[in-house]
């Protein structure tokens, strides 16, 4: 099918870059100003990160962290600081589950779907939840106060079925427990910054 | 060299390779469908597993190094199966209607499910549910027929070092994606056609494409690169269109114009088939006889400088050799040039007075092995692209770029320093960085001494340039002159590379010979990986000059005023020639306004959209007594003409073609001249001989031997070494002379090397407060010139349509216009509407406008002040004022 030949021939392996030589490529687009939010983090944040490939990640999460989730803007800048095309960033970023590309909501509710949790009932218990805000799993109510997810354990068996709202770990949760919490959600946002649950003190501290 | 065994078959490798190169040498068929030879080893279809005694499981032959004593198995039933059940999940979710895809028959997957005996897709199918990005015009995407192999993705990284798309998501959701999604057409993607090449499925297809039935190689007609495309037909239609893996410089790699635009116009129904003659209400349909006479009987009238012709830049050595030799021998005068003038007239003036040869000093490939480039008024990668490409993988490999160029072109984003100088303002930045080089001891003393004359005077004149200074002129901030100087003349070795930029302006022999001494003070010349490296813009532009047709040299640069050179010439020509040197196209066309050229004929050029000042170029053109236009197309130019001759494309003849590099390269046709369309060199034998100077060749080798006889630095370039494969640059002066790639080794051409101080002088026309914003003009990757040949390709139009002016946000908002929106140009010579293109490309203050169109033809605007010595105009600057289109001008 394919031609035989010198695949690997001497002047290819000559030529074999570091992992961090800068490549060749531009971060695309004419314009190069950015959200105004973006270029603020990078000038505070971002600039610092050593320009080698192996920042993609922690420069990921740390924008994740600042600006909630990845806006096209925030990988943009990444790729711009790293020289690499903005594609390379995105395609690093979409593989990860922890990392986030729409805006969420002012309040996050995470559903624990883990084995523990569902044997418990946290399958039928998303359900009435999605029924409830009208929205499925990995979105955002239409007014911007909700974000809806599932993860797949907490670590917080003894607790199940676990709901977390915001920072704070809801144990053995019903439908009718969450219809009211999800009622008593303040329109306004949550007090402290919204982190990623993974990495929040709740859940680490859920986990004991 | 390991050796191994392929299935009982012993093979020896090279080091380095792998177990499927092993495979492939034994000739056994190992299936696979993420291999390509060009690219890194990848692993990802896993069909390509075999057994290797004392190996656990089954290793991928493409990422298994091949090592001494290996015993490989790549066929027994247990690898069959598992290599069936891999494709099976590759098929549970591919569309199985092959009859119906584009790719079917050439399809990867289909020669590896027959290979495999798969009759049934046993899998539940889980065909994705993909829309088809059609946005880009020339190739498509269906995502449904994506098998993930990452082909498309690693050609976009790896060859085109762009990587405008990667693979996203994970699992069922994978995707070959632009950033951000897409459509492709909003990307950074530059339609090289790479990875359409390269998709064993239907999932990247050409959307013009057939199936040829012959193929041939020839040199693709746009820029001066003088890539290798392999064009196939069918009958007498040219269907398809390939790199040529064996092509010297572009090794199988081509751009968009390349690959996608360069055989439609071939066979477009708007191609010249029969000669036309002028008639009251417009053109007639006449017999060769008929359109040859007139002519004959119209030229003889205008014998002598009454009468001028312009060559060509597109067509052959061998068609230019017998035009500029029609226009000397059988019409007594000098007056013969073409539209090098227009591009870099002012190289060959400049680079001659400094080195003694007007041509690019090395190879294009030397920019693989340099340490340093320095690229100024080229937008490489756009205009020069399989040369940009070069530029690219240089600075992947480690090579530190350096841009100097008013727009915010793609190499600015990988350079190391980008200079954005004020148009116009060249002598004073490179002065400047001579001045911190002679400042902080960088330049090389021995060299200088050995090999160089006239420093004192360049050291005295660009004292006065301190970086300071020079960043008042050029708006480049001081300390980047000082990095970038450093930079330069620090490296083992630094190349310079330069267009237009560079030479189209009144200053452009300054520009060019400041380059110069740039690169004598460093030693950056006559050295591998060094050198001033002008990039010519069309296919055979080089060759066009080196064949003579300039109007004060005969071919190789043999001065027309020297009456030793004269008389060999007249001897071998038996005629008369004039003493006089011709004029250049620049003065041709006011000398027509005045009355003293009364008959042109032009051969494939397109003055009324390539030269400055329209308005002026039509006066002039309506103004002779007689025009004859040769050309493939009805161009504007033609349609002034009062006979049009029907002529043949780059697809059409044989002969050679000189390339940016001083590289000769054959070419054969693979189709014949539509209608009565006839070869170039025909039509001018004729008409020679019509006008009473017989001129008949049996072939172009015998027309390449003549003008060999006649060119020292041509001599040894005969069409036989060239079919036997050779790479020939010249000056090669003899048939045993192995040409030379690299020009000044051990002495420059004129001896020493002349330094010459060059004092900054500002652009012809300055911004004033009518005219308060400065407008460069310039190509654009998806077009060509004048868009004779582009604009008929539905590819390359479909991907840019129609005019457009770069607009810097800031000067848009302040005459209240959005991108897209439709906007008026003045300068003092005329006005055009056209909508803006609104970003940062462009500074303040700056506007660009490409002028391959028509429709807002740059040219109305430029300014036609040339150079002193060249004669180039200065399509480069010219003072303009911006406004809202006057249908916009009512509202809001």
């Amino acid at each position: 099918m394919k031609k035989p030949g010198s695949r690997v021939s001497s002047e290819k392996a000559g030529r074999k870059l570091k992992a961090d030589a800068p490549k060749a490529r531009g971060w695309g687009g004419p314009g190069g100003r950015l959200d105004p939010e973006v270029e603020r983090w990078f000038a505070t944040e971002g600039a610092a990160f050593p320009s080698s490939r192996s920042s993609i990640i922690p420069m990921l999460q740390a924008a994740q962290v600042a600006l909630g989730y990845l806006p096209l803007d925030a990988m943009r800048a990444i790729a711009r600081h790293l020289v690499v095309p903005p594609a390379l960033v995105e395609g690093v970023a979409s593989f990860y589950a922890q990392f986030r590309f729409n805006k969420p909501g002012r309040h996050r509710v995470t559903v624990c779907t883990g084995t523990a949790c569902y044997v418990r009932g946290s399958g039928k218990l998303l359900d009435d939840i999605q029924a409830d805000l009208k929205i499925a799993s990995g979105e955002t109510t239409a007014d911007g106060a909700v974000s809806l997810e599932s993860v797949s354990c907490f670590g917080a068996c003894a607790l199940a079925p676990v709901v977390v709202l915001d920072d704070k770990v809801l144990r053995q949760q019903t439908s009718v427990s969450m219809k009211k919490v999800i009622q008593d959600i303040p329109s306004g946002p949550s007090k402290g910054r919204s982190r990623d649950v993974r990495s929040s003190p709740a859940a680490r501290g859920a986990r004991k | 060299m390991p050796n191994l065994t392929v299935n009982g078959r012993t093979v020896t490798v090279e080091a380095g390779k792998t177990v499927l190169d092993a495979c492939r040498t034994a000739e056994v068929y190992v299936p696979t469908l993420c291999d390509d030879p060009e690219l890194e080893p990848y692993g990802a279809c896993r069909l390509c597993i075999v057994k290797v005694e004392g190996m656990r499981g089954l290793p991928t032959a493409c990422t298994t190094p091949a090592a001494e004593d290996m015993k490989v198995t790549t066929e027994d039933p247990e690898i069959l199966e598992v290599r069936q059940w891999t494709a099976q999940l590759l098929l549970a979710d591919h569309p199985l209607d092959c009859l119906t895809c584009a790719q079917c028959g050439a399809c990867g997957l289909q020669d590896v499910a027959a290979h495999l005996g798969i009759r049934d897709r046993v899998l539940r199918p889980m065909e994705r549910d993909a829309k088809i990005d059609n946005s880009n015009a020339c190739f498509a995407i269906d995502m449904r027929r994506c098998i993930l192999c990452g082909l498309c993705v690693r050609a976009c990284d790896e060859i085109q070092h762009l990587g405008a798309i990667d693979l996203v998501k994970r699992g069922y959701a994978s995707a070959v994606e632009p950033f951000g999604g897409g459509p492709i057409k909003d990307s950074i993607c530059e339609t090289c056609g790479e990875c359409v090449e390269r998709c064993p499925t239907g999932a990247l297809t050409a959307r013009q494409y057939l199936r040829p039935e012959r193929e041939v190689s020839t040199v693709c007609p746009y820029c001066g690169t003088g890539c290798r495309i392999i064009l196939g037909a069918r009958g007498d239609t040219v269907v398809s269109a390939r790199g040529d893996m064996d092509a010297p410089i572009s090794r199988g790699r081509l751009c968009v114009k390349g690959r996608f635009g360069s055989f439609e116009f071939v066979s477009h129904p708007d191609r010249l088939k029969t000669p036309l003659i002028r008639t009251a209400d417009g053109f007639r349909e006449a017999s060769w006889e008929e359109a040859l006479a007139l002519v004959a009987r119209e030229l003889k009238k205008y014998r002598g400088d009454a009468f001028g012709g312009l060559a060509s830049a597109k067509v052959t050595n061998e068609d230019n050799y017998l035009f500029q030799k029609f226009v000397r021998a059988a019409m007594g005068t000098n007056n013969v040039d073409h539209c090098a003038r227009l591009c870099h007239s002012s190289t060959v003036a400049g680079l001659r007075l400094s080195f003694g040869s007007g041509a690019m000093t090395n190879p294009a490939d030397d920019l693989l092995n340099t340490e340093v480039i320095l690229v100024t008024g080229s937008n490489t990668t756009e205009n020069h692209p399989i040369i940009g490409l070069k530029i690219r993988e240089a600075v992947a490999r480690g090579a530190k770029l350096l841009v100097f160029d008013p727009r915010q072109i793609q190499l600015s984003q990988l350079a190391t320093v980008w200079a954005r100088q004020r148009p116009g303002t060249d002598v004073a930045w490179i002065n400047g960085l001579i001045h911190v080089i002679i400042r902080d001891g960088l330049m090389k003393t021995e060299f200088i001494e050995a090999r160089t004359e006239g420093f004192e005077a360049v050291e005295k004149l660009v004292a006065a340039y301190t970086p300071e200074r020079v960043s008042e002129i050029t708006g480049v901030p001081a300390g980047l002159i000082v990095e970038a100087a450093h930079v330069y003349a620090t490296a083992e070795r630094a190349s310079i590379v330069y267009s237009m930029g560079i030479t189209q302006h009144t200053t452009g022999v300054d520009n060019v010979r400041s380059l110069a001494n740039l690169a004598m003070i460093t030693g950056q010349i006559g050295r591998p990986g060094t050198g001033v490296n002008p990039l010519r813009g069309q296919s055979n532009v080089q060759g066009a000059c080196d064949m003579g047709a300039l109007p004060n040299f005969y071919t190789g640069y043999q001065d027309v005023a020297d009456a030793e050179v004269r008389a060999k010439f007249e001897k071998a020509w038996n005629a008369a020639l004039s003493e006089t040197p011709g004029l250049t196209v620049t003065k041709m066309l006011p000398a027509a306004l005045e009355g003293k050229i009364k008959a042109l004929y032009v051969m494939g050029e397109n003055p009324v959209l390539s030269d400055a000042d329209v308005t002026h170029v039509v006066e002039a053109l309506e103004n002779l007594e007689f025009l004859v236009v040769q050309d493939i197309f009805l161009t504007e130019t033609a349609k002034l003409a009062d006979v049009v001759l029907p002529a043949s494309s780059y697809a059409e003849r044989d002969g050679t073609y000189t390339n940016t590099e001083r590289r000769v390269q054959l070419t054969m046709p693979v189709v014949p001249p539509p209608g009565q369309a006839r070869r170039d060199l025909e039509i001018i034998c004729e008409l020679a001989t019509a006008v009473g100077y017989p001129m008949s060749y049996a072939s172009t080798a015998e027309i390449n031997d003549e003008m060999r006889s006649l060119t020292p630095s041509y001599a040894g370039i005969s069409h036989a070494r060239l079919e036997a494969g050779e790479q020939l640059h010249w000056p090669c002066p003899t048939e045993d002379h192995p040409g030379t790639p690299i020009l000044h080794r051990d002495k420059f051409a004129r001896g020493l090397g002349q330094f010459h101080p060059v004092e900054y002088k500002p652009a012809a026309e300055e911004t004033d407060a009518s005219f308060p914003i400065v407008l460069t003009t310039g190509r654009m990757l998806e077009h060509y010139h004048t868009g004779t040949m582009t604009r008929r390709s539905d590819g390359l139009n479909g991907l840019v349509p129609g005019p457009f002016v770069e607009v810097n946000g800031a000067d848009a908002k302040k005459i209240r216009v959005k991108d897209g929106e439709r906007v008026k140009v003045t300068s003092r010579r005329g006005s055009i509407v056209l909508p803006a293109k609104v970003g940062t490309r462009v500074d303040t203050g700056v506007l660009f406008i490409p002028f391959h169109f028509w429709e807002a033809a740059a040219n109305v605007l430029t300014n036609p002040a040339s150079d002193p010595t060249a004669g180039i105009p200065e399509f480069k600057v010219c003072a303009v004022r911006l406004e809202r289109a006057p249908e916009l001008a009512g509202s809001r």
